[in-house]
């Protein structure tokens, strides 16, 4: 999963190097919206971007575990 | 085998010990003065907590100074193996002495505690690390939150006052992690906790008796926290405590037995868990704990019943 989320960071620096592109306009709002990069098309800096991800990633496992706390407990109480 | 024992100074008597297992056995006077020395000898570390292995000639003590969180220095002391077991007994001890102080220490230490510890063993010393009221308000919020970084794990623990100092968030964790319960991670700076083990508190018989439109309801209230709490302290107890276990064994084969005022102890606790109910003289057995462990992925790893 570490390695999706590297290719992405990888990704993301590849859209702030062609930041003129119509088609990434998008992408690089929300990247701006999100703290990604600053208004020039920045990235903050590497270590935060890279972090955010990561916490990203983490919170995002946290909501999986969650769900299969609770399924473990249904399906024990229902076994 | 193994002995546990907590030494304090007391100006008037000098050192003086206090049994937590076993017969009272001689402990030299140079071993004392030796791990007071380690832990008082530095000034600047005479605050903190402290955890370290003392040798003293052939044979080798785990030591747990509590620091300044008691008036007095307070020294809690383990011999002998299983080493993790006597380990999750030093720390337990700790977290108890600085909740509670040393004087309301034979007060709040659980009647069976002895009986419990004697008969410890790797395979049930995670239910002995989660029988510790403190540990387990942790791990019920590790459940709600499976992964979490430190500092707002810490935040939650000190908002929802659990726990009264940060090192009793750090040794639950220690307890936690040696059990494979928990493990820590280093994130880019950030220290994160994930839960990799959920313990399941069940009674037989259980939910087929639960009509499929209750079960939503059932399970919610099940699946709260406070009854978590009080399900996993009642069945952990049963499981690490031989006497209750095969007391209720017994009660399950004979159905009946009369209220034996010898056994008194061990009956109220099983009435108060509803794991057995009482009618004037005689007590009948109502249910039993299982306690059932997972892996986060969903598959068990181990079954504790009667």
């Amino acid at each position: 999963m570490l390695q999706v989320f590297k290719k992405i960071l990888v990704k993301i620096r590849e859209l702030i190097s062609f930041s003129q592109s119509k088609v990434l306009w998008t992408q690089l709002i929300n990247l701006k919206l999100k703290g990604y990069i600053t208004i020039d098309g920045k990235i903050t800096t590497e270590g935060d971007l890279e972090k955010i991800v990561y916490d990203k990633f983490l919170e995002k496992k946290k909501e999986i575990y969650r769900r299969k706390i609770k399924d473990i407990f249904m399906s024990a109480l229902s076994d | 085998m193994f002995e546990v024992f907590v030494t304090y100074w007391e100006p008037r008597k000098g050192y003086i010990i206090k049994w937590i297992t076993g017969r009272e056995k001689h402990v030299p006077s140079d071993l004392l003065e030796l791990i007071f020395f380690r832990a008082l000898g530095s000034p600047e570390h005479r605050v903190e907590s402290m955890y370290w292995v003392q040798n003293f000639f052939s044979s080798s003590y785990q030591c747990y100074y509590i620091g300044a969180y008691t008036e007095i220095p307070i020294i809690v002391v383990g011999h002998g193996e299983p080493e993790n077991v006597v380990k999750s007994i030093i720390y337990d001890l700790a977290i108890k002495i600085r909740s509670f102080g040393l004087d309301e220490l034979d007060e709040k230490l659980p009647y069976n505690y002895d009986r419990i510890i004697r008969n410890l063993s790797p395979s049930t010393l995670n239910l002995f690390v989660l029988n510790n009221e403190l540990i387990l308000q942790i791990y019920l919020i590790l459940l709600e939150n499976p992964i979490i970084k430190y500092n707002d794990l810490a935040e939650l623990v000190f908002h929802e006052n659990i726990a009264s100092s940060i090192k009793d968030l750090d040794d639950a964790l220690i307890l936690l992690n040696m059990v494979g319960f928990i493990r820590v991670l280093w994130v880019m700076g950030s220290k994160w906790i994930e839960l990799l083990k959920v313990l399941v508190p069940l009674r037989r018989p259980n939910a087929k008796l639960i009509s499929k439109n209750r079960f939503e309801k059932v399970f919610n209230k099940w699946f709260s926290r406070r009854n978590l709490f009080k399900e996993i302290k009642f069945s952990t107890n049963v499981f690490i405590d031989p006497a209750l276990r095969r007391l209720l064994a017994n009660l399950k084969t004979r159905r009946r037995i009369s209220y034996d005022l010898s056994i008194k102890n061990e009956l109220d606790f099983l009435i108060q868990a509803n794991y057995i109910i009482r009618d004037d003289s005689a007590v009948f057995f109502n249910t039993e704990p299982v306690i059932r462990i997972f892996n986060i992925a969903g598959s068990k790893v181990w079954e504790f019943s009667i």
